[in-house]
């Protein structure tokens, strides 16, 4: 099914809906679209729930298949050799920067003269080594792919020449024609571009994994933090190459399921601003208390819409400064802003008034939060360092200096709770998105199994 | 499966999920207006799940005709969460108490949310306060404006950055992943207890293989590394020998 609509869409026959119109057919084509999306709204709104809620569930099945299948399908065939290249050397660079990382830790904590560090940086040379063969098979992968790409730019280019310039005296159908010529020969550019990325990067990676491999040479009196540098430099090259070779035959359909979305969200905002505006014209109208908020709410909208269009189709003063700038800067940095800086600020009183709450010590969980917020703020003010500056900077007693035991709380037991937070946040995250996908959510749409 | 056999599962006791029947009881009483905020996500994941507890909340407050004011910060939510309260109040036969501009889209502006939503705690002095969903540098403002009109107040968020500030403002938080366990813990669905049940084991076998990784890089670091191990073992392996 897939397979036909893209055939429909590359010889033009679904395209030709969406052909550029003039004058009177414009404007027509214009309010029947409009005309329709009501519609269908309309008709979405006439549903009954008992069939809503299938069509809801039948469209979150779907887009979450394509999703699936968009990240899960193999990338083309055309570009799998090089794929192959590429996991093949990131994983010698990954060991050799590995390697390099060991070796910078064993010499800060027993010394660059200790034969281990010696060991591991031939080690990382031995793995630099085997990633610049891998790297340059990498790039003879990719010349493949390159110049089938070549060939078709040039096929789009000759199409394209066939059909001549642009001009108005065109009939439309030929117009169109040059259109999905146009179409064509971007697409085609666009691979070519991307494999050309592809290539410039394993150049790049191939030239630092070389110097790098030179560096190591020198044995233990190597320089390692610019050989860790070069292999950070092949990483990226290999990265960039992996990146321009990432996609598969339904990656070009996610940017116009995005669109859909983005429609859909354009018109849930009319929605919301609408049901707002209606909230307070009706408090407005009938004198609710209150009212005068609600007022306030419309001419706040009011002053800020114009404002906004005034600045964007106005005309511009003698000088070229648009007058209506002024206005909408005024009302945008000087009131809305300000007001937003404002609310903010008052975070720092609202966590003075939190913080006294929560630190009386009612229960042994609250004391020992006072204790840890305490010792954690000490810490941090030299009244805090001075106070344990007497214990000596290093040995088992420096331990119990109070940065110490700052920057152990926060690093060890603060870290350690908020990863197995994290853990449980991602696994329930994953668990829902399931139950969501399936339809066995209960709750805002599902209240029962369907 | 096994839950749907009929198996009994256990869940541990929530403390919020549970308070959330005491917050909608003494809004009840005290004759005042509860407030549900979404936060500033928009339709994702952890809004949906927000939804499922406001739906939950509703069902329980259309039984007594309390009302409850839905502000919302995404215009996506705020059509989807206008569906889930009317068709909350319908399900419960309570139609006629669904008010329409109870749900309500402010604005997609952090601050400007937030003093609306606060402008709203204190107009209507609400008695109840819930915020499910994802919070950011506003849940402070919202949790202790809430707390000064006196309302009880249930939090959740997976937001782990937000959730101190809710723990030191609230009356009751849910924490961490207690968040995606709420509908199961409210609905009592076999399937949804089963999946609570799979999220476990997804987790203890994260654990597990954490506890491998620490030990297997322990093991190399210590047998590979430090001078000081390599010469604590020799030293041993001598005095046996001797």
């Amino acid at each position: 099914m897939v397979g036909s609509l893209t055939n429909s869409l590359t010889n033009g026959t679904l395209l030709a809906f969406f052909m550029p119109r003039e004058g009177a057919a414009l404007w027509i084509f214009i309010l029947g679209s409009i005309f329709i999306g009501f519609l269908f709204l309309f008709l979405l709104t006439q549903v009954p729930a008992k069939f809503r809620k299938p069509i809801i569930i039948g469209v979150t099945f779907v887009s979450g298949w394509f999703y699936f299948l968009e990240f899960m399908i193999p990338r083309s065939n055309e570009t799998m050799p090089l794929r192959r290249q590429l996991i093949a050397a990131e994983q010698a660079v990954w060991k050799a920067q590995t390697s390099l990382h060991r070796a910078i830790a064993i010499s800060k904590e027993r010394g660059s003269n200790n034969p281990a560090v010696a060991e591991r940086i031939e080690r990382a040379q031995g793995y630099a080594g085997s990633a610049v063969p891998q790297i340059g098979r990498a790039i003879e992968a990719v010349k493949e792919p390159l110049s089938r790409a070549n060939t078709k730019v040039r096929d789009a280019e000759l199409a394209r020449g066939r059909l001549g310039a642009v001009s108005n005296d065109l009939p439309r159908d030929k117009l169109w024609s040059i259109e999905v010529a146009d179409g064509r020969l971007v697409r085609a550019g666009d691979k070519y571009a991307r494999l050309e990325r592809a290539e410039a990067g394993l150049q790049s990676a191939l030239e630092a994994a070389r110097d790098a491999e030179s560096i190591l040479a020198a044995g233990a009196e190597a320089d390692v933090a610019l050989a860790a540098a070069k292999l950070g430099k092949a990483d990226s090259g290999l990265r960039l190459a992996q990146s321009a070779t990432e996609e598969n035959f339904l990656t070009r359909y996610k940017e116009p399921v995005f669109q859909v979305s983005l429609v859909i969200g354009a018109f849930a905002l009319g929605l919301g601003v609408f049901g707002l505006a209606s909230m307070h014209a009706k408090t407005v109208l009938r004198r609710r208390p209150g009212w005068l908020n609600s007022l306030a709410f419309w001419i706040a909208m009011v002053v800020m819409l114009l404002a906004g269009l005034i600045k964007k189709y106005g005309v511009p003063a003698a000088s070229g400064v648009r007058l209506s700038t002024g206005v909408y800067d005024t009302l945008f940095y000087g009131a809305l802003a300000a007001l937003g800086a404002t609310m903010f600020s008052l975070v720092a009183f609202y966590i003075v008034s939190a913080a006294y709450r929560a630190f009386r010590m009612r229960t042994t969980e609250s004391a020992l939060m006072m204790l840890a917020a305490f010792l954690v703020m000490l810490s941090l003010v030299p009244v805090g360092v001075w106070l344990t500056g007497g214990l000596p900077a290093a040995g088992f007693w420096s331990a119990f200096r109070l940065e110490n035991i700052g920057d152990w709380i926060m690093k060890f037991p603060n870290t350690a709770a908020q990863r197995g937070m994290a853990f449980g946040i991602g696994v329930g995250m994953l668990a829902m998105a399931i139950r969501i996908w399936l339809s066995l959510e209960r709750g805002s749409y599902f209240d029962k199994q369907v | 499966l096994s839950a749907k056999r009929g198996r009994q599962l256990f869940i541990r006791r929530i403390p919020g999920l549970s308070a959330i029947d005491e917050a909608v009881g003494r809004a009840t009483e005290m004759g005042r207006p509860m407030l549900f905020s979404t936060g500033l996500g928009g339709l994702g994941i952890v809004s949906l799940q927000a939804l499922s507890i406001l739906s939950h909340i509703i069902r329980i407050a259309a039984r007594y005709r309390a009302r409850i004011i839905v502000p919302t910060a995404d215009s996506v939510l705020y059509t989807i969460a206008e569906e889930t309260t009317r068709d909350a109040y319908e399900a419960e036969g309570a139609g006629e108490a669904y008010n329409r501009d109870d749900v309500r889209y402010l604005t997609d502006n952090q601050f400007a949310y937030a003093s609306g939503v606060v402008g709203i705690q204190h107009r209507e002095r609400i008695a109840s306060a819930f915020y499910f969903g994802s919070f950011f540098a506003e849940s402070l403002i919202l949790a202790e404006n809430g707390q000064q009109v006196g309302a009880i107040q249930v939090a959740g968020t997976p937001q782990i950055t937000q959730i101190p500030f809710f723990i030191a403002a609230c009356d009751y938080t849910i924490i961490g992943d207690e968040y995606y366990a709420a509908s199961a813990y409210l609905s009592r669905e076999p399937t949804l207890l089963g999946s609570l049940v799979g999220q476990d084991i997804g987790k203890a076998l994260i654990l597990a293989s954490i506890i491998i990784g620490i030990i297997g890089t322990s093991l190399t670091v210590a047998f590979t590394q430090p001078a000081w191990v390599e010469s604590t073992i020799l030293s041993f392996t001598n005095a046996f020998r001797s």
